[in-house]
């Protein structure tokens, strides 16, 4: 007998696989990196071409050397908020929806904890996300490998940060889906992860305009919903540290938009950690004092 | 698994002013019932009346706002109690990508069966509903009725103790009723307690060995169904001239009122009296063409007890 919790998430996941969830999310991500590659081919052509016609000059110094770590950035912040709104989707009404149409109570009324059922949910949506996130990834930068040789120099905590990315806005989601309607849900946590894309914008447009107050607006509404906090961590090591050094060094300041040119605070990875941790425990405590 | 864990107080069900106010809104008002060990309990009441508030809160599904409640000898909603208890609730839709034995053997697992149990309650299950030829069918294909036994198939995997049954019936057509009527039969006969949420009073006068009148969310009325039906003993005699000197002789037995020309009614002070009434219809020369005990059917008692719901001192059974 398993768990009750890996048997709510192995439902969950074989319910994806049923109803095509896995499918679409497939097709969604070649799609996606195909469109990336065709993309960035053209670009790397282009430059490569151009620097040929004029040969490296003041002004055109390392064109092809920034193509692929600027590119390779963008396309996986492109996935970034793409996976973000997937997994928000997912979990926007699986308590919620369930318990509208009947499903749950069949299930709650079974030997299990409340909390099982809340775990269950999060973890069989951690590993559709996960999957998503991963193999989008990787195939992403298999892609810029193979036109251009690049890869960039840790790609594997930018990932691992990516799908605590994923835990954090499926907890949230899960949180409201014990909270609200599913419809009302969506909105509302649809509304913060906006909130917080736009809080991480604000504190880099302060930062270039060395603006304290935006900056710290920037900084609160990271911390009340902090996905945005990840990427830009994820970010930081995406991009190799001579690109780092040269943000560092240039008069803005800041670097590419919406990226890190600093290593994250670790306290700011806790908070977001225990974030991840306290959304699920309410979730759970929310839940299993439900009427049903 | 089967092993009776009710042995204690002896209640299957046992209940004292339960009460679950939503908001402003009294769902339920004041809930006082016992439910007998093997017994097919018919809990009745209109539409609103708090039948499906009062099976949620025995499920655990919901927590009552003020008092207490026993099932299977364990307070209402303890987790470990709900290996021994199936339910079927009204509204529902399963998951429908599923195929009847997945969805079965799914609801095994969440139960706490092990495999090998699963391997043989799965297709007992499903074969008790009349289910095995469609076992392996997306739920998504099923009919209304076929959907409605997968969902029984599920509520009795783990071999209850005592299943809920909320409007099982309400959806199928004769056939598909007739079968749950078997079912719930059948359960009886294994000793399975079942309480069977219905406003089908005539399902419920087929199948149920008790019932509980609510209304209001209130218990209005309670007792055995054959109690419930007696009533007063009423016989209808057809004769072949009601004459005036044969009333006079038949008022020794009771109150006779003449109904017409050749019919006639007798309130009787007891049961049994029925061949003297035959004898002394004979004995004055009259012609005997039908004699009948008449019954309370549960819809007038239904609706007595709805139309007196305000004195409900002697709701419990």
């Amino acid at each position: 007998m398993s768990h009750p919790v890996i048997l709510v998430a192995e439902l969950t996941i074989r319910e994806a696989a049923r109803r095509r969830i896995f499918l679409a999310i497939i097709l969604l991500s070649l799609l996606y990196v195909a469109v990336f590659g065709l993309g960035f081919g053209f670009l790397i052509q282009e430059v490569a071409r151009e620097e040929a016609a004029q040969p490296a000059t003041e002004t055109t110094p390392q064109a092809a050397m920034l193509v692929p770590p600027i590119m390779t950035t963008l396309g996986i912040y492109g996935l970034n908020l793409m996976a973000g709104g997937a997994a928000l989707f997912l979990g926007a009404g699986t308590l919620a929806g369930e318990v509208a149409s009947g499903l749950m109570q069949v299930v709650a009324a079974r030997p299990l904890r409340r909390g099982d059922i809340v775990v269950g949910k999060w973890l069989g949506l951690l590993v559709i996300a996960t999957l998503y996130m991963a193999g989008t990834f990787a195939l992403l930068l298999l892609i810029v490998w193979v036109l251009s040789g690049y890869v960039p120099p840790l790609p594997l905590p930018a990932v691992g940060l990516l799908v605590l990315e994923m835990a954090l806005l499926l907890a949230i989601a899960l949180l409201g889906s014990a909270l609200f309607s599913t419809v009302t849900n969506g909105i509302i946590i649809f509304m913060l992860y906006g909130a917080a894309w736009i809080g991480g914008f604000i504190e880099q447009i302060g930062a270039a305009l060395r603006s304290d107050l935006m900056v710290n607006l920037g900084i609160v509404v990271s911390l009340l919903v902090p996905s945005d906090i990840l990427w830009r961590a994820a970010s930081f090591y995406l991009q190799p540290s001579w690109l780092l050094l040269m943000q560092n060094a240039a008069a803005t300041g800041t670097g590419l938009p919406f990226t890190a040119s600093t290593p994250t605070a670790p306290a700011m990875l806790i908070w977001a950690g225990l974030y991840t941790v306290a959304a699920l425990g309410v979730a759970i405590a929310v839940f299993s004092h439900r009427d049903l | 698994m089967a092993a009776r864990t009710d042995a204690q107080s002896g209640w299957a069900i046992e209940t004292e002013g339960l009460r679950k106010v939503y908001g402003r809104f009294v769902a339920l008002e004041d809930l006082t019932l016992r439910v007998a060990p093997g017994e097919v309990f018919g809990f009745l009441g209109p539409n609103g009346a708090g039948k499906t508030t009062a099976l949620k809160i025995l499920l655990g599904l919901a927590a009552a706002t003020s008092g207490s409640g026993r099932v299977l000898d364990r307070p209402v909603g303890d987790r470990a109690v709900r290996r021994h208890v199936g339910y079927l609730p009204e509204h529902f839709r399963f998951p429908d990508w599923l195929t009847g034995s997945e969805f079965v053997d799914i609801h095994g697992r969440l139960a706490g069966l092990s495999r090998t149990a699963r391997r043989e309650r799965v297709p007992q299950a499903l074969a008790t509903v009349g289910l095995t030829a469609a076992a392996d069918k997306q739920l998504h294909t099923y009919s209304k009725g076929m959907q409605q036994r997968v969902g029984l198939a599920q509520a009795i995997v783990h071999r209850p103790t005592l299943v809920f049954l909320d409007e099982p019936t309400s959806a199928l057509d004769p056939v598909g009723r007739r079968d749950v009527r078997n079912l719930i039969s059948r359960l009886r006969d294994e000793g399975v307690t079942v309480f069977l949420n219905s406003h089908l009073l005539s399902e419920v006068e087929l199948v149920c060995d008790r019932v509980a009148i609510v209304n209001h969310g209130r218990v209005v009325r309670a007792g055995a169904l054959a109690d419930l039906l007696a009533g007063e003993h009423v016989l209808r005699l057809t004769v072949d001239r009601a004459t005036e000197q044969l009333c006079a002789a038949l008022r020794a037995w009771g109150t006779v009122e003449r109904l017409d020309e050749r019919e006639l009614r007798i309130v009787t002070s007891g049961p049994g009296v029925a061949p003297a009434v035959a004898a002394a219809v004979v004995a004055q020369g009259r012609q005997l063409f039908a004699l009948i005990p008449e019954q309370h059917s549960l819809e007038e008692v239904f609706l007595g007890a709805l139309g007196a719901a305000g004195d409900a001192e002697d709701a419990t059974p």
